[in-house]
Formats: C-alpha cells, sequence, structure tokens
C-alpha cells in the first residue's frame, strides 16, 4: 500500500465519503469504541516557535504531536490518538463526544496564552466507560 | 535539543517510502492528517501529522529514537534519508 501525500490522500477520504460504503457496523463502532474506554490522557506541551509541540502519554505509550493554534492542537491531539487506534475515519464521526478529548476552560486559556511556554494537563481525565448496549 | 532542525514534508514522505522497505516496518495513512508508522515490535503505531508544510524538531527526535531502538538502521543512516 502507498503512502499517500497529504493532498492524495485527502482526495481519497473525499471519494470515499461521496462514492466510498459509508455503512457504520454498530458492533465495530462498539469495538473502537472500546480500545479507548477508560483511558486516562495527559498531555505535556511546549511552545517552539510558531508551533505547539505536544507528548501524548496514554496506555503506556508516548505519541507525539503539533499545532498551530490551541484549537488545532485540540483537534490533532484527537486525531494522533484515533490514528495510533486504527480508527477509521468513518467511525471517527460516530464515535460521540465522549470518546473526544478536551481540555478544561482553563487549560485551553493557557494553550491560548502566548506567555505560558509550557503546560501539562489531563484530557477530560478518562475516556467514558461505553453504556450497556441496548 | 541536539542537532535536528524542522524537517519539510516531502522530505519525510521521502524517508517514509524508504522505511517502510524495512524489515517490520510498515507505512500507512491514518486519522485525518496522519502517515501511520508500524513496526511488529510495537505495541501500537506511530502516527506522524502532515498537516504542515514542516515536521517539528521535538517529533523528528522521537521518531528517530524508536527508529533507530529497532535496530534497523543508525542514526547516522537515518540522516542519509532525510536529505
Amino acid at each position: 500500500m502507498p503512502v499517500l501525500s497529504p493532498l492524495k490522500y485527502r482526495l481519497s477520504l473525499l471519494r470515499d465519503v461521496l462514492f466510498g460504503d459509508q455503512e457504520i457496523i454498530g458492533e465495530v463502532l462498539v469495538c473502537h469504541q472500546n480500545k479507548l474506554s477508560g483511558k486516562s490522557v495527559q498531555v505535556s506541551w511546549q511552545r517552539d516557535g510558531k508551533y505547539i509541540v505536544g507528548s501524548i502519554f496514554m496506555d503506556g505509550q508516548k505519541f507525539m504531536t503539533q499545532a498551530l493554534s490551541a484549537k488545532e492542537f485540540v483537534e490533532m491531539v484527537n486525531d494522533t490518538i484515533y490514528a495510533a487506534y486504527d480508527i477509521p475515519p468513518k467511525y471517527i464521526k460516530k464515535l460521540g463526544s465522549d470518546y473526544y478529548f478536551r481540555p478544561s476552560q482553563e487549560e485551553f486559556e493557557k494553550l491560548n496564552n502566548q506567555a505560558v511556554k509550557k503546560a501539562v494537563f489531563n484530557f477530560s481525565g478518562t475516556m467514558q466507560k461505553i453504556p450497556a448496549v441496548a | 535539543m541536539g542537532e535536528y532542525a524542522d524537517v519539510k514534508r516531502k522530505k519525510i514522505l521521502r524517508m517514509l517510502e524508504w522505511l517502510k522497505t524495512q524489515s517490520g516496518f510498515s507505512v500507512d495513512n491514518g486519522g485525518d492528517h496522519q502517515w501511520v508508522i508500524r513496526h511488529i515490535a510495537w505495541k501500537r503505531p506511530f502516527p506522524i501529522s502532515f498537516k504542515h508544510e514542516v515536521m517539528n524538531k521535538f517529533i523528528l527526535k522521537e521518531l528517530v529514537g524508536k527508529i533507530v531502538a529497532t535496530g534497523v538502521c543508525t542514526k547516522e543512516q537515518f540522516d542519509e534519508h532525510l536529505k
């Protein structure tokens, strides 16, 4: 399988949305949610030039990401986690808000404040447990 | 911090094309903006973002450390593929 350039990958995602199989299988969705359930996430970040560079500690593993703004940083942390846990894009949209890591308001303000050069925080404690399937 | 500087995305892509030919490694795309590097000895893959024109040096340093630790190449050999 080729490693796609950013443009080709974005086009392939768009093609999947327009013409691909977008069926969501409930059991598969629950399986993907289970990968993230109950996991605590700690993020340490620092400013480096125009970038915010973050280290994500989850499940004994370390991942890293970068962003240009606080809002983008939160998006990129989540995108990195979904990629690390092999969650396909069509399922990412269906995971639900319980599976989207968010910093507290205070932590987000630090990310936005150029005077703060680095910090460590937990993303919303832990992921939610899976509700019982009816 | 060491000797690394931020590296342009196209150089990273070229390095990944080499890396995926190495024993135990595979590379594909994931998430919305990630290249996902896998190695058979790693519990989880290591995603790297391609959203920006350059990859930050801190992320590059972490990536180099992980790849060199697998024994597939030395740091100097890795650096050759970033030129």
